[in-house]
């Protein structure tokens, strides 16, 4: 059986489309608003959103990708069918790279056989998030497709080391879905909507142990080389770089209540991150130049 | 099995086909600047590389390059690899005996699973 999947070969149907991301903006060190805005409604739009952002521009100031949106807001519904398309997106690309995880390492002898198992484990688990979002789409009315999917998840879970591996899938890809879900159940919650907070709570447990898996298994398969480990971190850095989406997510303060998608920083402590990851995490954003 | 041997394994069967930069390439560095993997470098302040050991062949860099000169190891326009590039070619890579043909994907259905 194959071992490397490549983004070419992810099993997709008619309805999917996808996007690439402009690469200048995930890794640069500055960024300006102008890309991040650009870059933004290229991987979260469709033709509605950039509608109702041009909507916004035209009342003067230019779209304002970066805050928070409330439920009462006229632009929530396309808002939240986007947020919802683009974790659906996610949790394919997480069950994906977690099952190359579970099979990619079989035959290393120097990793335990607990590795797999938890890999295993959360296979398993992002089954049943897919279900769970997969129903979520059907609930705020978005079909899959509507917005298009964009592959950088995954593409930062291919390296050939598990401790690489779990980093990239694990520790930011899974890092990230919690951050989002905290955003979600925010916007569920004060939309006195329970099917979409109560829904994504639950998932958020699991996804607090596969970020766990990431922090573990990273520090155990490195504690004894300090060359490997030092290369893991600087891959760690790019990758919490690329996932700050452009230095776009908000101040990184977890009472933040008025930017778009800060650091979940309880989840994250409950999956492991010390103060100190978090805050490697927040100095990772680039600078955005003319921020409004 | 030897850690020796585990390594082998690890780095001829864990990954797709590294990248090679091929004729053409007009120096502009952006597979540089977007791969994760730091695989890319400029060999010599003169032109890009690959380095096969590192690029697992995620494929990153295929998109942003705007001659389409970086291609992977197994794609027939890799014949064309420039010089500089052959030092760093991952020789030990190779496909895996028993892979499917990936070319036709199996649709995803509702239901289906």
């Amino acid at each position: 059986m194959k071992k490397l999947m490549t983004t070419d070969d992810l099993a997709r149907d008619e309805r999917f489309r996808r996007t690439p991301v402009p690469l200048d903006f995930l890794m640069a060190e500055e960024v300006t608003v102008e890309q991040v805005e650009e870059t933004m409604l290229m991987l979260l739009g469709n033709d509605e959103m950039r509608q109702t952002l041009e909507q916004q521009s035209a009342g003067g100031g230019g779209p304002n990708i970066f805050r928070r949106v409330r439920p009462e807001e006229d632009d929530a519904p396309v808002f939240i069918k986007s947020q919802m398309h683009g974790i659906f997106m996610g949790e394919m690309q997480a069950l994906e790279a977690a099952g190359r995880s579970a099979w990619d390492f079989t035959d290393d002898d120097e990793l335990p056989w607990k590795f797999q198992f938890d890999m295993a484990r959360q296979c398993w688990d992002e089954t049943r998030h897919v279900e769970t979002y997969s129903a979520l789409l059907d609930h705020v009315g978005c079909d899959i497709g509507e917005f298009a999917e964009n592959l950088f998840l995954f593409e930062f879970g291919c390296s050939d080391d598990p401790a690489e591996r779990v980093v990239g899938v694990n520790r930011c890809l899974e890092g990230l879905a919690l951050d989002v879900f905290n955003d979600t159940i925010r916007f569920g919650r004060s939309a006195d909507d329970d099917t979409i907070w109560k829904s994504v709570d639950y998932v958020s447990a699991d996804e607090v142990t596969h970020v766990r898996f990431g922090q573990v298994w990273s520090k155990a398969l490195t504690a004894d080389d300090p060359e490997r480990r030092a290369k893991i971190v600087n891959f760690q850095r790019k990758v919490d770089r690329a996932f700050s989406l452009g230095g776009l997510r908000g101040a990184y303060d977890g009472a933040n209540t008025e930017q778009f998608l800060p650091l979940a920083i309880e989840f994250r402590k409950l999956a492991g991150f010390t103060d100190q990851d978090i805050a490697d995490v927040a100095g990772a954003a680039p600078k955005v130049k003319g921020r409004r | 099995m030897s850690i020796m041997r585990s390594v082998e394994r690890r780095m001829t069967r864990r990954r797709g086909a590294p990248y090679v930069i091929v004729d053409g390439c007009i120096e502009c560095g952006m597979c540089e600047r977007v791969c994760p993997y730091d695989a890319v470098f400029m060999a010599n302040d003169l032109e890009y590389v690959v380095d096969g050991a590192k690029c697992p062949g995620c494929r990153r860099c295929l998109d942003p390059c705007p001659v389409g000169a970086i291609v992977p190891m197994d794609d027939p326009r890799a014949t064309g690899v420039r010089g500089s590039n052959r030092p760093f070619l991952f020789a030990a890579w190779q496909q895996e005996p028993d892979q499917p043909d990936m070319s036709q994907h199996h649709p995803v259905t509702p239901g289906s699973t």
